[in-house]
């Protein structure tokens, strides 16, 4: 078992799926087709995996809106954690929506991870990112949803 | 019978949400919502977002005001409290490279690496 001295990150920026992976999230479209309701919008962290486990797992509910929502990103403890710019997801990912995320975010450059903000925040419960406090992000989370829960 | 079947097996992927209680948000989670007839897997009550905006677009925190709450939405989400209700599937991302990783090489859960450097050459 490694120790926090002797860890090494191995720099999976932005880690992808393995094919076990990627076999875990089809694995659910055959369930995920016959959902009644049908699901009415995806909504997944920027993070790479996050938007191709959804892609995969809802595959078959065509024409449906797909939303990156950076308030369910995952707290920055390696560099698998760390996103990319909304440019880079939209040319990977160009029927997912990052419009919110590019506009929420400019101000930092597109920045949406944590990114070590000098104030130890990033003004979206930065607690998430350091300190393991949920309590901030899954309200926001609850708001986000209340939005997008009202499409019809 | 395959109902059954196919909540379970789809069970097995999602994390039930419930605002009062326990919470799993999960990471990194792809969601799915609907309108809801007869929820199967999770519930997710319009009550339980106590929506304090209404029909307004999402604001993230830095940019919130302080007036964001108003009577007139308040009343506005207490009619749509017993109108409708939405599910709400979370689903965890399959295993990743990093996931791998971490179990051939176990982490204890203490070291952090934030590297603020290498994270801005990334953008």
């Amino acid at each position: 078992m490694c120790t926090a001295s002797d860890f090494v990150d191995p720099l999976f920026y932005d880690t992808r799926l393995t094919k076990k992976g990627a076999e875990q999230a089809a694995s659910l479209a055959p369930v995920t087709r016959f959902l009644d309701p049908a699901p009415e919008v995806l909504i997944a962290s920027p993070l790479h995996r996050a938007m191709t486990t959804a892609d995969l797992a809802f595959g078959s509910c065509q024409g449906i809106k797909k939303e990156t929502c950076a308030l369910m990103r995952e707290r920055v403890f390696h560099a698998s954690d760390v996103g990319r710019h909304p440019d880079a997801i939209e040319a990977d990912f160009p029927d997912w929506c990052v419009k919110a995320l590019r506009e929420e975010h400019a101000e930092k450059d597109g920045v949406w991870w944590y990114a070590g903000d000098t104030d130890g925040g990033d003004n979206l419960g930065a607690a998430v990112s350091v300190s393991g406090v949920v309590q901030e992000p899954v309200e926001e989370v609850s708001l986000f949803l209340s939005v997008y829960g009202q499409v019809e | 019978m395959r109902g059954a079947a196919v909540t379970a097996r789809l069970a097995s992927y999602v994390t039930r949400l419930t605002r009062g209680g326990g919470t799993g948000t999960g990471t990194g989670v792809g969601v799915g919502t609907g309108t809801a007839r007869a929820g199967h897997i999770t519930h997710i009550d319009r009550r339980a977002f106590s929506t304090t905006m209404g029909g307004a677009p999402y604001v993230p925190p830095h940019r919130r005001g302080s007036t964001i709450t108003s009577a007139s939405n308040a009343s506005n989400a207490s009619a749509n409290d017993k109108t409708d209700k939405k599910i709400l599937h979370l689903v965890r991302h399959g295993r990743t490279e990093m996931n791998e990783y971490l179990a051939a090489n176990r982490w204890d859960g203490t070291f952090i690496f934030i590297s603020t450097r290498a994270i801005r050459l990334m953008t």
